[in-house]
């Protein structure tokens, strides 16, 4: 019972992060990596039995050098473990859609 | 124990397992209708024209019904029926949902959704999940609890297991908890 009572304590309150911040998060974590505004990104997120399954749209930007195949990546690697880290979200698998072109280098922070 | 502990295990028994005083009082009543009838029809057939004539009539119209192959096999399949679901009632064990212990000065009898919710609200506060991500129901010896994760999240299934035993039994009541995780989550 005692130890009931320790157990209940350490966990009181829960803590709840909305679909729509989840979102946001997402949307914002793609847009520093790749470097575009962060209203050009289209993030969805879906279940993924049981793990979060992420839909990225973004635009190439010229600025960035790397081919984009490195580009996919370097978003990939950076969504999931954003999320890890900042939503304890585990992101199982991001697919990545170019499209458009943005030409110069804003970023907004 | 004393007569007291008696009287609670009668009326825990009573009140945790289904009448069957119902069923049994609406047989008895059309068997005896039915009893009364024929005999009265016999008795009135005997003394008067007028009874004959009754008696003639439905002795025709039940001739008829034989020979109709129709109303005979509607008439045996609903006896059938009738047959099944007062034997179904006779040895089904009848429980209802509810479950009562008694202890040595008082006796509890607790609806299973009670203790569905005590224990769905333990396992979702352990889990830090929604009180509505738990769905629980209470079986005759186990407590199935299945818990709809949040996405990327994993569930304890060792915490949720343990918050439902000890939500049982702080209630004084033991059920060994099914912990399932469904397969699909939601994002929030």
């Amino acid at each position: 019972m005692n130890d009931e009572r320790e157990r209940t304590s350490a966990l009181r309150g829960r803590t709840v992060v909305s679909s729509t911040a989840l979102h946001r998060l997402a949307a914002r974590l793609v847009a520093d990596t790749a470097g575009v505004r962060p209203a050009q990104v289209t993030v969805r997120l879906s279940d993924d039995r049981g793990a979060l399954r992420a839909t990225v749209s973004v635009p190439v930007s010229l600025a960035a050098a790397a081919p984009l195949s490195q580009q996919g990546e370097r978003l990939r690697d950076a969504l999931i473990r954003g999320m890890d880290r900042l939503a304890g979200r585990r992101v199982a698998a991001v697919d990545v859609r170019y499209a458009g072109v943005q030409r110069e280098r804003r970023r907004v922070i | 124990m004393t007569s007291e502990g008696n009287v609670y295990r009668r009326v825990l028994r009573r009140e945790t397992h289904a009448s069957r005083t119902a069923p049994a009082v609406v047989v008895a009543a059309v068997l005896l209708l039915a009893i009364l009838a024929g005999g009265g029809l016999t008795v009135w057939a005997g003394l008067d024209a007028g009874g004959r004539d009754l008696a003639g009539r439905v002795g025709a119209v039940l001739e008829d019904a034989v020979r109709n192959p129709v109303v005979l096999s509607v008439t045996a399949a609903v006896a059938a029926l009738i047959g099944i679901v007062l034997l179904g009632l006779a040895l089904s064990p009848g429980r209802r949902a509810r479950r009562g212990r008694a202890t040595g000065r008082a006796a509890l009898l607790v609806d299973d959704g009670v203790l569905a919710d005590a224990v769905a609200a333990a396992v979702a506060a352990r889990c830090g999940l929604a009180r509505r991500q738990v769905v629980v129901t209470m079986a005759r010896r186990r407590a199935d609890v299945r818990i709809r994760p949040i996405s990327g999240v994993a569930v304890d299934e060792h915490g949720a297991k343990e918050a439902a035993v000890s939500a049982l039994s702080a209630l004084g009541f033991s059920a060994p908890p099914a912990v399932t995780i469904l397969p699909q989550g939601v994002l929030s």
